[in-house]
């Protein structure tokens, strides 16, 4: 065998013709914070991927970022300490790739797609994806119609997302932003036609996005899910990147036909970073010192999740981006930017927080644009009041304190809400399929938990989902699950079944 | 650092690129602070002076140093307003590698050969 080789090797040696040919090339002229000046390189594209030859025939990558008239500024995608005044640099034609596939699932990768998680090599059957590519265009969408379920009652029932919306998720920091994202992701598994979830860690802590993954591998959600991580340690650029290759797997995912769903956790700072890297590239400060294309940079990025019609395949993608605000402030330039581009957004208020209403959904200033339309009809027939009878609690709640001077309809209103607060109360990592939120639901919205006292309230919902599913799984909770329809046939089951279990 | 090498040296060969102007061009470049970018702001000179001839910058990378013969048969393939430096890089092994004016290469080294070879 060793002797064909090398025969082999030797014709190929034999026939080689060098062939020389001229060819572009640039030199490093000044390099610093995991930026590099570079001369020469007249036809480089923009987003080029460049190869910078440290010496020893080992190579840098960079890309073209600034094409200016004498020089280019590039960003280094390696050990930029290695890089020194006087490399050459060689244009490659090419802009930044990673590779997709199935075998991405269950990994932890870098956003240059190497896996980071040390589980051993990726495989050879992935294809290749640019970074950044178009969104697609307007002819192969569709509209967003099919839930996307995250599991939490609040937010599918009065903020539902559907499969290839883009839904910001909003609020200070420790509101619990990641545990929606992550609640959404393993409420998958209930799902009949799960979509495949890929995790972007952005300037996390590493501590913090090992222990995601070691709590999504615990309840089996790694298994349709992937992570991307860039944290904190990381340069900027790879920051930068991060979301783009989370957007790049996901749409290999579309592409094929399947759902996926894409958490960017968080664009805050993302932004950050993009800004880091602009003003050490010099590029013109703008509002907050970020660059003036950061709008552009998060609506390229959003624009990618789409539901594709069925002649291009039926897949979607949904972004869940997250923003982090500092003291509640949704008026700064990132979060409005971010919620002009997104199709709604989950805000989450510290104050409902530390009261112990956990989610802290504030549901007045949340909402979804495609709303109702991706809502199971079942969720839409039970929680079409749920919203009205929110506001006219918080209308009335200052009045709380007041209430033995109100009137009897005053107080029932006020009651109704407070009992509403507390079922839609719901601990983390603790997902709910759509149909057992639909029972607590209508029961608590008809009227049949009035007079429940609120610390039972958990205690009810845990006990009459038990009886659902001991006593009317094949009439009442396996048709529901299958049809997402209430009809009257299966409200009165449910009718009955809530009389029969406050009897016992 | 108050004015770019570039701007120096564009001023000083509108000038007309005297000798006597050269004086005066250091001691601006001192009162400005700027003394620390001198051979940076020659090299523009030159390039500029090159580029007005419609000459070339060339930089000849060889893996040895070459005799006098060789180096004279090298020159002689240039025009008479080509700027030709030559360098030794040993990392060639052995052949030679020309650059023109820091942007086009012709790679004629083994090492280049090989790297074709491999890749």
């Amino acid at each position: 065998m060793s002797y064909e080789i090398v025969e082999k090797l030797k014709k190929e040696i034999a026939g080689f013709k060098p062939d020389p040919k001229l060819r572009s090339v640039g030199t490093v002229v000044e390099t610093a914070d995991g930026i590099a000046r570079i001369s020469g390189l007249s036809g480089a594209l923009s987003q080029e991927l460049l190869d910078i030859e440290i010496g020893s025939g080992k190579k840098i990558s960079a890309l073209a970022f600034n094409l200016e008239e004498e020089f280019i500024g590039a960003v280094l995608l390696g050990d930029a300490n290695a890089v020194s005044v006087g490399n050459r640099v060689i244009g490659t034609g090419k802009v930044l790739s990673i590779n997709v596939g199935d075998e991405l699932i269950g990994r932890v990768v870098s956003p240059l797609g190497q896996q980071i998680d040390g589980r051993g090599d990726l495989g050879s059957n992935l294809k290749s994806y640019t970074l950044e590519r178009g969104a697609p265009d307007v002819v192969s969408r569709e509209s967003v119609r099919e839930p996307l379920h995250t599991g939490i009652k609040a937010v599918d029932a009065m903020i539902p997302i559907g499969r290839g919306q883009r839904e910001l998720i909003i609020g200070d920091r420790q509101t619990g932003k990641t545990a929606i994202a992550l609640d959404a992701i393993i409420n998958q598994k209930y799902e009949s036609k799960p979509a495949t979830c890929i995790y972007v860690a952005i300037g996390q802590k590493q501590s913090k996005i090992a222990q995601i993954e070691r709590y999504l591998r615990e309840v089996g959600a790694m298994d349709y899910t992937v992570i991307v991580s860039a944290p904190a340690g990381s340069p900027a650029p790879l920051l930068y990147l991060a979301p783009f290759a989370g957007a790049t797997i996901g749409e290999y995912f579309m592409d094929s036909g399947r759902d996926a769903l894409v958490v960017y956790d968080d664009l805050s700072k993302h932004a950050d970073a993009y800004r880091e890297m602009s003003l050490l590239l010099r590029r013109s400060p703008g509002r907050e010192a970020y660059p003036g294309d950061i709008f552009y940079l998060h609506s390229r990025l959003l624009e990618r999740a789409a539901k594709l019609d069925q002649a291009h395949g039926g897949g979607s993608l949904t972004a869940l981006p997250i923003i982090e605000t500092k003291l509640g402030d949704v008026s700064a330039y990132i979060p409005t930017n971010v919620i002009s581009i997104t199709d709604g957004q989950i805000y989450l208020e510290s104050n409902l927080f530390y009261q112990g209403i956990r989610p802290a959904v504030n549901v007045g200033l949340s909402v979804s644009r495609v709303g109702s339309s991706a809502q199971t009809k079942a969720m839409k027939k039970v929680a079409g009041k749920l919203r009205l009878e929110l506001a006219q609690f918080r209308e009335l709640a200052a009045f709380v304190q007041f209430a033995s001077d109100l009137d009897e309809a005053t107080r029932a209103k006020i009651a109704r809400g407070e009992l509403l607060t507390e079922v839609l109360k719901q601990s983390d990592n603790a997902p709910m399929p759509f149909y057992t939120i639909v029972p607590i639901l209508y029961a608590a919205l008809n009227g049949y938990l009035d007079g429940l006292a609120k610390e039972k309230v958990r205690d009810f919902e845990s006990r009459f989902l038990e009886y659902l599913e001991a006593r009317h799984k094949e009439d009442f909770v396996n048709p529901l699950a299958k049809s997402g329809v209430l009809d009257e046939k299966l409200e009165e089951i449910l009718k009955s079944a809530i009389t029969m279990f406050k009897q016992i | 650092m108050k004015y770019q090498a570039k701007n120096y040296a564009r001023a000083f060969t509108e000038l007309g690129s005297k000798p006597e102007q050269i004086k005066k061009l250091f001691a601006v470049m001192k009162k400005n602070g700027d003394l620390l970018q001198a051979h940076i702001v020659v090299k523009e000179i030159e390039k500029i002076e090159v580029k007005k001839n419609n000459g070339h910058m060339i930089e000849v990378e060889f893996a040895r140093a070459q005799g006098a013969l060789a180096r004279e048969k090298m020159l002689s393939q240039f025009g008479k307003y080509d700027r030709v430096v030559t360098k030794i890089r040993q990392d060639l092994i052995a052949g030679a590698r020309m650059i023109t004016d820091g942007e086009y290469e012709l790679d004629m080294s083994l090492a280049g050969r090989l790297e074709k070879l491999f890749t």
